[in-house]
């Protein structure tokens, strides 16, 4: 399977040229404005270089079909890339959200990372995060696996009677994957959620009161906090959310990590 | 022999790796014993993540990357992505004043793959005030799939109100979760994101643009910034607008391990306006000497007064 399928615009200068792949949440575009924000001179000074040249292409997924495409202008280290994301989506769509696939090519050592941001239009909460990479359409299941790059972590679930916690999960890839969300309560011990199938190129928001205990998460404040575990086949792109119960708009998100590296 | 190799902009201590954290230094000393970018590739995986590194990597040891398909899947034993044994030292804001409280976890859960191993582990944390100074420091043993806890509700003695860095230093050679979170909560809405490693960007651009509109609008930018380094730094806080690069420069001194809880509406983004005019404009954060030994920290807290929510996260 081809790992790259829009082909580079940056100028050719062979071992200079990178591609790096994100995966993110595109929500309820009539609820919220989503932009991806990258200032790409963040990493240009030594060792890394100081020039090179910058381009995304975005594409949107909703339900696993392709929905709109974007493509940024050119930019060097010194330029800025701002993308609405729902400008890519023909006038009077009626899509209900669904997962951004962002390709972004770089020249030169200039390590990249990138930020989006979702403003709920009614009320302007505004959250800002770094979006998650994945290594390409390409599976590696005996790495994913052994090496454990198939399990996600968020240590300290949050949870209140303001505040309902979610966990959000994007398969990038062409296939169906399946994962499971395990609890760690405070106390060591565990739950394990049944597991999930996601259709490819899609995401799911599963509030975690829907896979386990309400009174499990209530109660798991002070010493008893519990974790959170996101297991899969292969490397899923996941990501924390937070909700607030009242209004029902999205208040914080952040990606999972790998369990440990140090 | 590794000085002969490696070309010589790569010698310092850089984060290469960000999925798996691995620095130059890291790289290299590695590097010293496997004499080959795939024999450290196997042991450190880096690169073999998002991939986005791989370059870096080249470039750093003038090898081939591995291909990631070719990798041993057990690797050397005792080192997996899970888990390298050696001892670090992690960081993070800590707030405790009128608006927000924090909770320090981390979960010291064994991966499910891994199911029974011991990860008994002991840490040693400590808290140091907005000037750098320790406050104090305390040591616990966390056994395997035990939590970690750390609120600033529970300590009365704190001075309030409170900016400061936590550090928590563990010693592993076993399995168990590492890392950890910082909650800061308000009354009614709660937000979280992921302690900093050390060695950061010297600059970088906030990935929020501000212009009038927002300043009226329901929105207010707070930023905790920290120097994790044992020298004290001048940041350069700059204003600029995105279309002219018109700019203004206010400097900020951070002490070592200090902390600072800026009102960036307020202190920095509305007096910039006033003199620039309008437009829509970014903040650049830099230190002169554009090394990452002189990186700060940056988190950034964003309150909408509508809700009365606070969101987070970190450059």
């Amino acid at each position: 399977m081809k790992s790259t399928e829009i082909p580079s615009k940056l100028s050719e200068r062979p071992g200079q040229r990178a591609r790096l792949q994100f995966a993110c949440l595109f929500p309820d575009p009539g609820e919220y404005a989503t932009q991806l924000n990258l200032f790409p001179g963040n990493n240009a000074h030594a060792p890394w270089g100081t020039e090179g040249q910058f381009q995304l292409n975005v594409g949107l997924y909703s339900q696993s079909m392709n929905v709109g495409n974007l493509e940024s202008p050119l930019v060097d280290a010194s330029g800025n890339i701002r993308l609405q994301l729902d400008s890519a989506l023909s006038t009077g769509s009626q899509i209900s959200g669904g997962i951004a696939l962002i390709d972004l090519d770089h020249e030169s050592t200039i390590p990249v990372e990138i930020y989006l941001s979702h403003i709920h239009r009614k009320s302007q909460v505004y959250i800002a995060y770094p979006a998650l990479s994945f290594a390409g359409d390409q599976l590696y299941p005996t790495v994913h696996t052994h090496q454990l790059e198939n399990t996600l972590f968020w240590p300290g679930i949050s949870c209140s009677k303001e505040v309902q916690p979610g966990v959000v999960v994007v398969n990038p890839y062409r296939s169906i994957m399946s994962f499971q969300v395990h609890l760690i309560r405070g106390d060591g011990s565990r739950e394990h959620a049944e597991v999930i199938q996601i259709a490819p190129r899609s995401s799911g928001i599963y509030l975690l009161e829907s896979l386990f205990p309400c009174e499990d998460l209530l109660a798991s404040s002070g010493e008893m906090r519990a974790s959170l575990c996101v297991s899969a086949q292969y490397k899923l792109v996941a990501y924390m959310m937070l909700r607030d119960r009242a209004a029902g708009v999205i208040t914080s998100i952040d990606h999972l990590h790998t369990y440990c590296l140090y | 022999m590794s000085e002969q190799i490696i070309a010589k902009e790569f010698r310092g201590d850089s984060m290469v790796c960000y999925c798996h954290r691995q620095s130059t230094k890291d790289l290299i000393s590695v590097f010293e014993n496997e004499k080959t970018l795939e024999g450290v590739q196997r042991i450190t995986r880096a690169g073999t993540a998002c991939g986005g590194c791989r370059i870096i990597l080249e470039s750093m040891f003038g090898q081939p990357s591995i291909e990631i398909a070719k990798l041993n899947a057990e690797g050397p034993a005792g080192t997996t992505a899970c888990v390298k044994p050696g001892v670090r030292i992690m960081k993070s804001l800590i707030i405790a004043n009128e608006q927000l409280e924090s909770t320090v976890v981390s979960s010291n859960a064994v991966p499910p793959q891994l199911l029974d191993c011991d990860s008994t582990t002991a840490v040693e944390y400590a808290l140091a005030d907005s000037e750098g100074k320790i406050l104090w420091k305390r040591n616990k043993v966390i056994r395997t799939n035990e939590t970690f806890v750390f609120s600033t509700q529970e300590e009365a003695d704190l001075p309030r109100p409170f900016h400061g860095m936590f550090f928590y230093s563990l010693g592993r050679s076993n399995y168990g979760a590492s890392r950890f979170n910082v909650i800061w909560s308000s009354k009614r809405s709660i937000t979280s994101t992921h302690e900093n490693a050390t060695t950061g960007r010297p600059r970088f651009v906030l990935p929020l643009l501000v212009d009038p509109k927002f300043l009226k609008g329901a929105n207010s930018i707070y930023l905790g910034m920290q120097n994790p380094h044992g020298k004290a730094l001048n940041v350069i806080l700059q204003i600029f607008e995105v279309e002219s690069d018109r700019k203004v420069d206010q400097v900020l001194s951070i002490p070592s391990h200090g902390t600072r809880w800026i009102d960036a509406n307020r202190m920095l983004y509305a007096p910039a306006m006033q003199q620039l005019g309008k437009g829509s404009f970014a903040l650049r954060v830099f230190t002169p000497e554009l090394d990452t030994h002189c990186a700060p920290t940056l988190y950034f807290f964003i309150y909408n007064r509508t809700l009365e929510t606070w969101s987070a996260n970190h450059m």
